[in-house]
Order: structure tokens, then sequence, then C-alpha cells
């Protein structure tokens, strides 16, 4: 494929190295944007071109597109591949790109302004006879509140409109107390917010979190390329995502991926995107659609087989989707695990530190943008790395994890490696019984556990002899004379 | 003798000696143990430890070593034998106490002059969003509090002296 002779990557780390692989593969040149901060990372050793961009932080440089754009121009570069995060969606930039006679690798400006708008995207998604979570607003008519509440049917999650932080919330599982707790939550919300109008929503029990990958091109066409459980979060980012979703009947699975693929068909949707949905007690409801290429991406490709940035490059381009839904399967199991410089045991707070080793398991798919004598600073997100495993079903994927974790050498910064080790070896990971609330359910897995008296000693042996100043100390007394001392034996 | 590491944040004490052609750590339960070293150019190689060998690679910066060892990465720090001098008997006559990680003074319930027992807060930091209460090492008077309210701080300033014992 010569869809362009050039992409420019308006991002950073280990997704600007993902892409500038695909173009390379692909046989066009591959150019990226940095700032001095990345200087010595892959993504800028890598590509074709590194150009330099500057900003008042590192963040605020990625963010500049007018600066960006004006590099690219002068770089002749044919198209803008934005990654995820940073410009990724925003509509505007994707406008910008255009005008300036460069392709934007994403969907239309239209549909990012769509899906961004959190309330417009719901309602388009009603509108379209798709399911959302059922709920009624106070303010749209309060003589009916009551009975639109009672509508939704139980449980019912109850929550001041002004509200924020949890502060007010009640959750109803009895019809019977509705009124009362209606009542009552008026009360809290006017007491803490200064404000009694109130909003209730179906509330799910154990909520998982799970998304569809779509693809659509510019002759109409879109397929959906199978779904993700990203359920396993913390701070409300994903740690552990997989492919296929281990909650999910077969009969579900087919429902949930025809629906995101029923909402992108409908927005007319081109390029990659995911439409993300809760689903607990058999039930799915659409919360978003992120409109562009995720971060989880390569488990879908695991199991696909299928290379999405070139499927972006392709669509980008003008060219048809090369397959039909038919052709699209799914096989065996993906599992990625973000690596992320924090430590689990203090709240997952953000490490920083020098890599002063890095050595990716050469068993797994390790997509990293840090190397060997780099850095982990606080400039951007604390993710290191993310190793990729497949199996031919979930317990050898999950088999392959545990060896792709252990054998992945990181040293010089804390990192959650030996968290998700635990994680994924306890019964509840691998019965796939768990929500988004897991994490927190479970303190005895984020505590680091006591090392046993025997790694403790090797751990100090291995430290000892490899420090100068305890080497020197045990050089400076003479074989024969330690003999006499009291740990001879 | 001693030397003094902190592994992972426990404090341990440990000696290396020479033995025979290897050396042996003698833990501080009293056991000794066989060790030796052997790693290439870029820190991988195998703990030979009471006849076994183990793999494992270790990288090293100043008075840190990192050592992955069975799938994880330990972090031992060689630490200053004066700061940790008679903690030994549970206790600590310490007179000073160094920041465990860069941060920030959050808040300063006690002020100079003030008496203090062991595990008095003297001083809030906050430092990588959480919140750490500095505590009297044992009791004293404090000499001096070395950061207000506000101030950030590196790892290992010291936050708080006491006055010396007598």
């Amino acid at each position: 494929m010569t869809a362009f002779k050039s992409i420019l990557v308006a991002n950073r780390g280990e997704i600007a190295v993902r892409i500038l692989r695909t173009a390379k593969a692909l046989g066009m040149r591959g150019l990226v944007v940095f700032h001095a901060a990345d200087r010595k990372t892959p993504a800028v050793e890598m590509a074709d071109e590194a150009i330099e961009i500057t900003g008042s932080t590192p963040v605020a440089a990625y963010l500049d597109g007018a600066q960006i754009i004006e590099k690219a121009k002068k770089a002749r570069a044919e198209a803008i591949h934005p990654g995820y995060g940073f410009l990724s969606e925003n509509a505007g930039f994707a406008r910008a790109v255009a005008k300036a006679g460069i392709v934007f690798i994403g969907p239309a400006p239209e549909s990012i302004d769509l899906m961004g708008d959190k309330v417009r995207a719901r309602n388009f998604v009603q509108q379209n006879g798709f399911p959302v979570a059922p709920s009624a607003i106070e303010d749209d008519d309060p003589a009916t509140f009551v009975a639109r509440a009672k509508a939704i049917g139980t449980p019912i999650l109850i929550k001041p409109s002004a509200g924020g932080g949890g502060k007010g919330m009640r959750i109803v599982r009895d019809l019977s107390i509705l009124e009362e707790e209606i009542t009552r939550a008026r009360s809290e919300g006017e007491r803490y917010f200064g404000d009694g109008r109130l909003y209730v929503e179906r509330y799910v029990e154990r909520p998982r979190h799970i998304e569809v990958q779509v693809l659509g091109d510019a002759h109409g066409n879109v397929v959906h390329l199978f779904e993700r459980e990203c359920t396993i979060q913390r701070r409300f980012q994903k740690i552990i995502e997989e492919s296929p979703a281990p909650g999910l009947t077969p009969k579900e699975r087919k429902r949930i991926c025809e629906v995101a693929a029923g909402i992108a068909r409908a927005a007319g949707y081109k390029n990659a995107g995911t439409v993300e949905f809760i689903y607990g007690g058999g039930e799915f409801y659409f919360l978003e659609m992120n409109t562009r290429l995720q971060v989880e991406h390569p488990v879908t490709e695991e199991v696909t087989g299928l290379d999405l940035v070139a499927e972006q490059i392709r669509v980008a381009a003008g060219e048809k989707l090369p397959f039909t839904q038919d052709d699209i399967k799914s096989k065996g199991a993906a599992i990625e695990l973000r690596l992320y410089a924090e430590d689990p045991a203090k709240g997952f707070a953000p490490m920083t530190g020098p890599i002063l080793a890095f050595r990716p398991a050469e068993y797994a798919r390790v997509d990293a943008g840090v190397r060997e004598g780099g850095e982990v600073t606080s400039a951007f997100d604390p993710m290191i790395a993310k190793i990729i495993v497949h199996g031919a079903d979930r317990a050898e994927a999950i088999e392959n994890a545990q060896a792709a974790l252990a054998g992945t050498v990181l040293l010089g910064c804390k990192t959650n490696s030996a968290f998700l080790q635990r994680f994924i070896a306890d019964p509840m990971f691998k019965s796939g019984d768990f929500h988004t609330g897991t994490i927190d359910e479970r303190p005895d897995l984020t505590a680091d556990p006591e090392p046993s008296a025997e790694t403790i000693a090797q751990v100090l042996a291995a430290g000892a002899l490899a420090l100068k100043p305890t080497r020197d100390a045990a050089d400076a007394v003479p074989a024969l004379h330690a003999h006499l001392g009291a740990w001879r034996n | 003798m001693h030397h003094y590491f902190s592994l992972d944040g426990a404090i341990h004490r440990a000696w290396l000696t020479q033995r025979g052609d290897d050396y042996a750590l003698l833990g501080e339960d009293g056991a000794t143990h066989a060790a030796a070293l052997y790693l290439d150019s870029k820190g991988e190689g195998y703990l030979q430890f009471e006849g076994q060998n183990l793999y494992v690679v270790v990288a090293v910066k100043g008075d840190v070593a990192w050592v992955h060892l069975d799938g994880q990465a330990y972090e031992v720090s060689l630490l200053d034998p004066i700061t940790h001098l008679g903690e030994e008997a549970g206790g600590s006559t310490a007179d000073v106490v160094r920041a465990p990680m860069p941060g920030a003074v959050i808040d300063v319930p006690k002020a100079v002059g003030d008496a203090v027992s062991h595990g008095d807060v003297i001083v809030v930091i906050e430092s990588m969003k959480l919140e750490t209460a500095i505590k009297a090492p044992r009791d004293g008077v404090i000499a001096e509090i070395a950061f207000a309210k506000g101030q950030s701080f590196d790892r290992d300033a010291i936050l708080v002296r006491l006055e010396a014992l007598a």
C-alpha cells in the first residue's frame, strides 16, 4: 500500500512507536514530532524524521495543533496520525489538518463533535433505538418525576442534579420506599449543594466495562472487530484488558457487537472507533464512543490478526475495507497488561526514576515507549509499556501473561508488575468474576506481601555483592580472619 | 559489624564477608549463607546462593542496587550507618528525621522547643499525592523544623532535628 508517501505522528511514547512501525512496514516515511523531554525515546530514534516542537510544558507542546500542522506542512507530510489522548479527539484540530491539505487519520470532525458531547451522543444513540441506561430528570417535568422514576425499574440510583463526589446518592432496591428515599436525597442535596433537584437512573450492580472495536470506510461499510473487556480499573483507568470478554454468553457477545456496529453505522462513522458499554445483570447500556485508536487496541489485533493502524491508514486514504463482517474471526484469547510506574500499595501513587534495565520478555508483544537508559518522569502519564499475550484459550493466555510479566525485567523504578502477577493469579480473575470496583474490594492484593526470609537473604546477598561499599568492606578482611569470626560454620 | 539495608522500605541488617574463594552473607538471624554473584556486562547472570544458581539481573546506581529475582524486582539501598545506630534496641537515638521521598509540608502540628514523645506527629508531608506523618523517633525536645507549611523538599532532606541527648 502506498496511500501516502509520509505520515507524521502527532504523539509520543509507545503509541508513536506503534504507528511508526506500521507506517514503515507499509513503505511510508514515518515522521514524529517530539518535545525535548522525549529526545532519548525509541519513537524519536526510529522515526525517519523527528521534528522538535516546543511548549511551556512538554504536554503543552503536544497539544499545540497549530505548531504541529506548521511542522507537518514544512516536512511535506501527507497525513497526520494523532494516536490517542492529546489532539486525537479534537474536532478543531481535525478540521485544521484538512484545511492545511493534509489527511487526518481518524473520523470526520462531525463524528468527533457528536460523540464528544456526552448528552448529544446519548440522545443520538437512544433516538436510533439502541440501549441507554433508563433515566429520568426531575426538571423535565417535576409533577411526573416519581412516576417516571418508578417506571425505570429497580435498582435505581438517585443523584442530586447539582451533585458530585457521591454526596446525596442513594440506591433504591425496593420501589415501596422510593418516595421516602427521594425525600431524603432532596434534603441531602439541599444541605450539601443548596439545590434539591434530583436525577435518577437505573443502577447497574457489579458493573463491567465492555467495549467494541468498530471500523468504517468512506464507502458506507462498517464492521465490528469484536469486544474487549476493560473492567479491571484503578482510579478510573484501565489496567488489564482482554478479548473475548469472559463474562458474556455467546448470544450476549453477538448482540453487543451488533449494537456497536449499528451505532457506528447510524453515525456514518469512518475509521477506527470504540463503542463503550456498561454491562451488568445480563443488560448493557451505551456509555460513550471514543473516536480514535485505543490504548488497548492490540488485544483486538491479537485475536483478529489484523493491523488496526494499517486499516486506519487504508480507510483515511479513501480505500475500501478489504474484508466483510463474515471475514473477521476472533481466535483464542488475548490479554493486555499495562505496566505502570506506580506503587499499588500506596494508593497506586505514580513513581518516577531512571530506567536502569529494561528487558521485555521475548515471547510476548511488548509495546513500549521507553528504553534502557531512559527515565520515567512526572511530565507524562506513568505508563511504561503494554505487555500483550495470546493463548489458544483464556487459561493459556493467563499462563502466558504470568510468564511475560515475570520475564520482563525493569529496574530503577517501582512498577505494578508484582501486583499484576498477584491479581491475575487470583481465583477471582481466573474465574472472570470481577467488576469495576474489584480492585477497591481487594486491598489484600494491592498490599505488598512480606518476602520470605530466604528471599530477603537472597536479595540482600545480591545487593551486598553488587554494591561497592559492602564488597569493599568484605574484601578488606582477609578470608582467614573472616573464618575466625562468630559467623563461621 | 553490620550494614543496614532498606529492602523495599523495610530495614534489614546484614554483613558480607569472604569465605574461601567466595563470599557469605551473615543475616540478622545469625544464619550464614554462602553466596557469589556472576554477572555479564549488562548486569545479567546468576546468584549462587547455598549451592543453588538463581537467575538475576542487577543494576546499581550509587548506593542502591535493583535486583530482578524470580520474576520480581527488589530495591536494596545501603543506608548510612550513622542514621541507624541505636535502632537495634527497638527505639532510636537519632537526632534527625529525613524525608523518605521528595514532597511538600502540608501541616506542622508542633513547634520548635516543644517536648515530644516517641511517635508524636511533628510534621505532615505530602509526597506523590499521599500524606505521611513524620513522627518523633524518640522522646526529646524539638530543636529545628526545617521546612514551613507549603515548602517543598528533596528526598533525604532533614525535616526535623531533636536536641541532642545529654
